[in-house]
């Protein structure tokens, strides 16, 4: 299907469809396939189309999370967060979250990752089917269960579950164009 | 509709020698349709931009010279696509739209349809959500009044998509639903494996089912890879 999916001559097709295989990869942990999916449909070079460009890009931010190439994970991540947020897209914007999550749980702040996860797992507009099927998830959540103690994780995990979607993405991006984005900053207030 | 482009290509070529005017005789009337029709989406696999403006402009001067309004309509429509293809909708916003008055003036609701769907496009392209969505679901509700089954195959599914990027899943999958009835009742021979991936988004996303979202992707593939 792989052969399939890349040796199908037209780059239209080829952008739609190469991206659910990537995801699948990823989902299966097999990062550096799920890159080179992406890759592919970057060398595309197809016209600018902003539901495709978002797809994409967080397609190589899962496959930089998973091989813990965090400054690509940030260049990757950045952009979607800015697509979704000038399109309103909640969709895209609670899947960036996610990688904010892992992104800042690399990067030594549970408390932020823990937030962040809580608010992809419980958000009502956010797609949750994905984050069960993706191993790093639980794997990460179990790691920050335990760097923060079970208390501590469910007091910020509870208290984090009311946070606003959007107001969290964009502080998310104001850190991330900060000169020293490994600062963690305030949560987004909760909505009503 | 077949995917024969290249088929489709070569006899566009051999409509193009034969009716070519000699010197000093007037063009054929089908002359111009000829020159203009291009495969919108994939014509850049094909042609380059200066050869398709070449063919164009020439197209559009002789609809301009008859006052066929129909032909610098399309004409028009054509550009647009193709400056929206390399990339540069900005450009392509006052073809669309200069085609869309002379479609209004004509009265040509089918051809309306069209140009609001692309237009609504551009504007995604352009960070403009509102405007874009206003636009697409225009083209939808045109398409229902005018019973323009494939144009709303294809209005049906960007509305589903607008749901989807909004959080509106369960209107998107409404929408899905509704574009796989269309399809079914178009009966192409390939019904089925167009409408899979919206379905194989939503089971990877949405509902974390990854063998169905495998089943789905195959379907595609398959399609784009058989029909390319």
């Amino acid at each position: 299907m792989r052969t399939i999916a890349l040796n199908i001559n037209n780059p239209g097709n080829s952008q739609r469809t190469l991206p659910l295989f990537g995801f699948l990869e990823g989902l299966h942990e097999n990062y550096a396939a799920c890159r080179q999916f992406f890759q592919e449909i970057d060398a595309l070079n197809q016209p600018y189309f902003p539901f495709m460009m978002s797809m994409q890009q967080m397609g190589l931010c899962l496959a930089a999370c998973g091989l813990n190439d965090l400054p690509a994970a940030h260049k990757h991540l950045r952009k979607v967060l800015e697509i979704g947020l000038l399109h309103q897209w909640p969709a895209n914007v609670a899947k960036a979250l996610t990688f904010a999550a892992i992104i800042a749980a690399k990067s030594g702040k549970p408390e932020r990752a823990t937030e962040l996860l809580a608010l992809v797992f419980h958000h009502p507009l956010s797609p949750k089917g994905w984050l069960v099927q993706w191993p790093l998830i639980a794997r990460q959540r179990a790691e920050l269960e335990a760097t923060l103690t079970p208390e501590r994780f469910q007091a910020v995990w509870q208290r984090a579950a009311t946070l606003d979607l959007l107001a969290t993405a964009k502080q998310q991006v104001a850190e991330l164009f900060s000169p020293d984005s490994s600062e963690i900053t305030h949560s987004a207030p909760p909505h009503d | 509709m077949r995917s024969r482009f290249q088929e489709g290509m070569e006899l566009l070529r051999l409509g193009r020698e034969q009716l070519a005017p000699i010197a000093g005789e007037a063009p054929h009337p089908i002359w111009g349709r000829v020159m203009t029709y291009v495969f919108k989406e994939d014509i850049l696999r094909f042609e380059s931009p200066t050869e398709i403006r070449r063919r164009l402009e020439t197209s559009l001067a002789l609809a301009q010279k008859h006052e066929n309004q129909k032909e610098i309509a399309f004409c028009l429509w054509c550009w647009a696509v193709v400056l929206k293809q390399c990339d540069n909708a900005n450009g392509a916003i006052p073809y669309f739209e200069q085609s869309i008055i002379h479609y209004q003036k004509l009265g040509d609701r089918f051809y309306l349809g069209y140009l609001l769907k692309a237009l609504g496009t551009a504007y995604f392209t352009l960070q403009q959500p509102d405007k874009a969505a206003a636009l697409i679901k225009q083209s939808l509700e045109l398409r229902r009044e005018t019973g323009d089954l494939t144009g709303l195959v294809d209005s049906v599914g960007a509305m589903g998509w607008i749901a989807y990027n909004n959080g509106c899943y369960a209107d998107a999958e409404a929408h899905w639903q509704e574009r796989r009835q269309l399809l079914r009742q178009l009966r192409t021979p390939h019904t089925l494996a167009t409408n899979q991936y919206e379905f194989a988004w939503l089971a990877l996303f949405n509902y974390g089912d990854l063998d169905s979202t495998r089943l789905f992707g195959r379907g595609d593939a398959n399609y784009c890879f058989e029909y390319q």
